[in-house]
């Protein structure tokens, strides 16, 4: 069957993807593209007039110690962020998954509400709640006994950057209770009745049954959940702006204020900023493929594992 | 003067309050609803050439915000005037214009007539997206006239001896000491002559009477503005035009003044003293504007833009009017070009640029300059120096705003201007790439203890300041410019005069 016959054949199959495609060419595709392409131009953004530079975007982005200031944060975000939050959604769907708590809707509906929530308005509400004027978060821990004098939360350099991602873990650990969900679902009924039946207790079952089936969709839900602590931009943005004095800027954050709204009310540089933009989708590339490499490398080892037993 | 950033988020934020009210553009000819005009608008018949079909001409301004007063009023006039004119009045908040509008201009599907923010008028120009208002506006030659010097500038709205936008406002405007009346008179204070020695005891007084229920001071996260102000009141000569800290008598950046110096160890006295409200280090501007109304604060400094927020969305809030504390004796110098810039499309047809430019000429009469006084308020001063001095001295607008323009026509001066010098400074302006930090980020370093050597950081920030106006001039000298660093030394500035057109002689 030659290559066209078989698209013929299987016409259906791509006139359904078509839509699809066609989204993707026009949302995705084509805005990387252009970002790579703006990238090498000298251009505000707004006019007609931009000059190609070739990498000088770039070679200023390497020496500009404010973009690897904001990288290192957006990296520190993902290190500390991304396991606190697999951690705490894993242990959530484990108990969620239960079929005799009757109450696992109500609770799933509950973790999942601020994940739709816009986070502009997250920001808003929970910088109210962190203020150290009248805030409920100091008024409980001085109720409390706990702290003496409020704490600025955000306006403090020294908390400012783990206050937001304590925002952001909250707001989102719901996406991933739901990805380890629907991971637990695939764990056949029968392999816990089996498991009762020879007298297997609770940590023994999840031991020996859940892990290691849920271990292969952990490199992929990791890699989703790494990817979302990287797009922090609405919560950060809205509660802290960066500050104080760039304490909790992410790369996003860098980027937005580069190529919309610069320091002092200079012209906006949108070719610097898409290449800074680029630089860091590079480095989230070679993490992520990193990623994919180390978990090829475990699914190796434990299939190893399985001949040799 | 005020720095245009900070503008731009105060006129911003009343665009965000009114969004988070439900109401974030308003629309058609009345915008918020048909309300008893305030002002017998004497509208000229002008010679331009209307159409006698039915028309809609459509508006994109900034807003809501004080301009919204005037805008409502005057179409309100114009229509009732032109029957089968029909003014589509549009407002978004500034930064969202600044986004949306050279998107629309390039697409081609904008308003005729638009407000051009925070993208530079010549760029545009460039592109063919504007048309040379000397063809729209009747009587050009002759109306422009009445602009007083300082207001239509080459590099600025002029270019190749044509005009691309009108400003019915100047940047003659400052921040303010905003006080919360009640609490200053339980403590019996008074803020009309602060120096910062009695401010910091005042706002010390403030928050002890306040014992945890407010604070003597409020400020927001960053506030350059602010301290441009404060420093120029006190003597040190840094021009805050765009933003540059220049010494306008050398040419040279002087963010490290010794003056600079003791203003940073006022501002961390304040805060040592504990009367900063706190929090402060996150708040935007919007939120500490809400603080303050709601009580949280005696006292902050900010600008005229804050009543009309107040007026609507905190009614009873009673609010007093001041100078920046400092010597009585300081100017602040405010920049050529005046405010908002109207332009009109290039490429709208003739009928609507003929209305368009009909509805330009009214705001620069003597009648649109006062009705343009008064429905805007301290937060757009008019240009005319007769409409300010007649609002000055009547009762037609409330306390705040006569308090504050009374205060402006005090103490801000127009400051020299490189453009007028030499209109090619407009390639080194688009050059100019604004050193990291800025101004106030640093003052919010230093506050929040991440900067610990102060002189260091200013001295660091003038350097950097000096290298990048120095790569601005470079560059735009390759392009073709004639232009030169002593373009930015005015030996003969004196900061308590206007800089008028016979001193660049």
């Amino acid at each position: 069957m030659t290559l066209g016959s078989k698209l013929w054949h299987h016409r259906w199959v791509y006139l359904f993807m078509v839509p699809s495609a066609v989204l993707g060419l026009l949302f995705t595709l084509y805005p990387t593209v252009m970002s790579w392409y703006f990238s090498f131009l000298d251009w505000s953004g707004f006019s007609d007039n931009s000059s190609f530079v070739g990498f000088a975007n770039y070679r200023e982005a390497m020496a500009d110690p404010m973009f690897w200031d904001s990288f290192g944060r957006s990296l520190l975000f993902v290190l500390v962020a991304v396991p606190i939050r697999l951690t705490l959604a894993l242990l959530a769907a484990i108990v969620l998954n239960n079929q005799a708590l009757k109450l696992s809707p109500l609770f799933r509906t509950m973790f999942f509400l601020p994940v739709v929530t816009t986070a502009a308005i997250v920001g808003v509400v929970m910088s109210l709640m962190y203020s150290p004027f009248n805030g409920p978060i100091n008024d409980v821990l001085m109720g409390m006994h706990l702290i003496a004098k409020p704490i600025d939360f955000l306006g403090d350099p020294g908390t400012s950057l783990w206050s937001v991602m304590a925002v952001e873990v909250w707001k989102n650990f719901g996406i991933t209770m739901i990805y380890w969900l629907a991971a637990l679902q695939t764990v056949p009924r029968h392999y816990y009745e089996a498991a009762a039946l020879d007298g297997a207790g609770r940590w023994q079952v999840l031991r020996h049954i859940t892990m290691p089936i849920l271990l292969p969709f952990a490199a992929i839900i990791t890699l989703l959940t790494a990817n979302s602590v990287l797009h922090t931009f609405g919560i950060i943005q809205t509660m802290t702006a960066g500050g104080p004095f760039f304490a909790s800027q992410t790369v996003e954050v860098f980027i937005y204020q580069t190529a919309f709204a610069p320091a002092g009310g200079g012209v906006p540089r949108l070719g610097y900023a898409s290449a800074a933009g680029c630089l860091f989708g590079l480095c989230v590339m070679l993490i992520a493929l990193l990623q994919i490499w180390a978990g090829r490398r475990v699914a190796q080892a434990r299939a190893h594992l399985s001949v040799g037993s | 003067m005020v720095e245009r950033r900070q503008l731009m988020k105060g006129i911003g934020g009343l665009g965000l309050g009114a969004f988070l009210a439900g109401c974030g553009v308003s629309t058609g000819e009345n915008g918020g609803g048909p309300k008893a005009p305030t002002f017998d608008f004497d509208l000229p018949d002008t010679g331009a050439k209307l159409p006698t079909a039915q028309t809609t001409v459509r508006w994109l301004n900034g807003g809501p915000g004080p301009k919204t007063y005037f805008f409502n009023e005057f179409n309100a006039a114009y229509q009732k005037k032109h029957p089968n004119i029909k003014v589509q009045y549009d407002e978004l908040p500034n930064n969202k214009i600044a986004e949306t509008l050279p998107i629309q201009l390039r697409n081609g599907d904008v308003a005729d007539a638009f407000l051009v923010i925070d993208v530079p008028i010549s760029e545009l120009v460039a592109a063919g997206r504007l048309a040379a208002l000397d063809d729209v506006i009747p009587n050009f030659a002759e109306w422009k006239k009445s602009f007083p010097f300082g207001t239509l500038v080459s590099g600025v709205q002029v270019f190749d001896g044509k005009t691309y936008a009108i400003t019915p406002s100047s940047d003659r405007r400052s921040t303010l000491l905003l006080y919360n009346s009640d609490y200053l008179t339980k403590a019996g204070l008074d803020p009309s002559g602060f120096t910062w020695e009695t401010f910091r005891a005042a706002a010390k007084k403030l928050t002890e009477q306040g014992k945890g229920e407010y604070f003597g001071l409020i400020l927001p996260q960053v506030f350059m503005g602010v301290v441009f102000d404060l420093a120029q009141l006190s003597g040190v000569r840094i021009a805050d035009v765009r933003g540059d800290g220049i010494d306008w008598r050398t040419g040279e950046f002087n963010y490290h003044h010794e003056g600079m110096v003791a203003l940073m160890e006022l501002l961390l006295a304040i805060k040592a003293d504990g009367s900063l409200f706190p929090g402060w280090a996150s708040l935007k501007d919007e939120q500490a504007r809400a603080r303050m109304a709601q009580g949280g604060a005696g006292m902050i400094l900010s600008g005229p833009w804050n009543f009309p927020v107040w007026k609507e969305q905190n009614p009873g809030f009673k609010y007093g009017v001041a100078r920046l504390p400092g010597p009585a004796t300081g100017y602040i110098p405010y920049a050529v070009g005046g405010s908002n810039q109207f332009a009109v499309y290039a490429n709208a047809s003739a009928d609507r640029k003929a209305i368009a430019g009909d509805q330009f000429y009214y705001l620069g009469t003597d009648s649109g300059q006062r009705a343009w006084n008064r429905l805007t308020g301290a937060a757009d001063p008019a240009w005319s120096p007769q409409a300010m001095k007649d609002i000055i001295g009547s009762s037609v607008i409330d306390e705040p705003n006569r308090a504050a323009l009374k205060i402006f026509d005090q103490t801000v001066r127009l400051a020299p201007s490189p453009l007028v010098r030499n209109p090619a400074n407009e390639k080194v302006e688009l050059a100019f790439v604004a050193p990291k930090p800025n101004l106030g980020q640093v003052v919010q370093g230093i506050l929040t203890g991440q900067l610990t050597d102060v002189r260091k950081a200013l001295k660091d920030l003038s350097d950097k300041s000096e290298k990048a106006l120095n790569d601005a001039i470079a560059k735009a000298k390759s392009q073709g410019a004639n232009v030169s660093r002593d373009d930015w030394k005015f030996g003969n500035w004196d900061p308590s005069k206007d800089y008028t057109e016979a001193d660049y002689k």
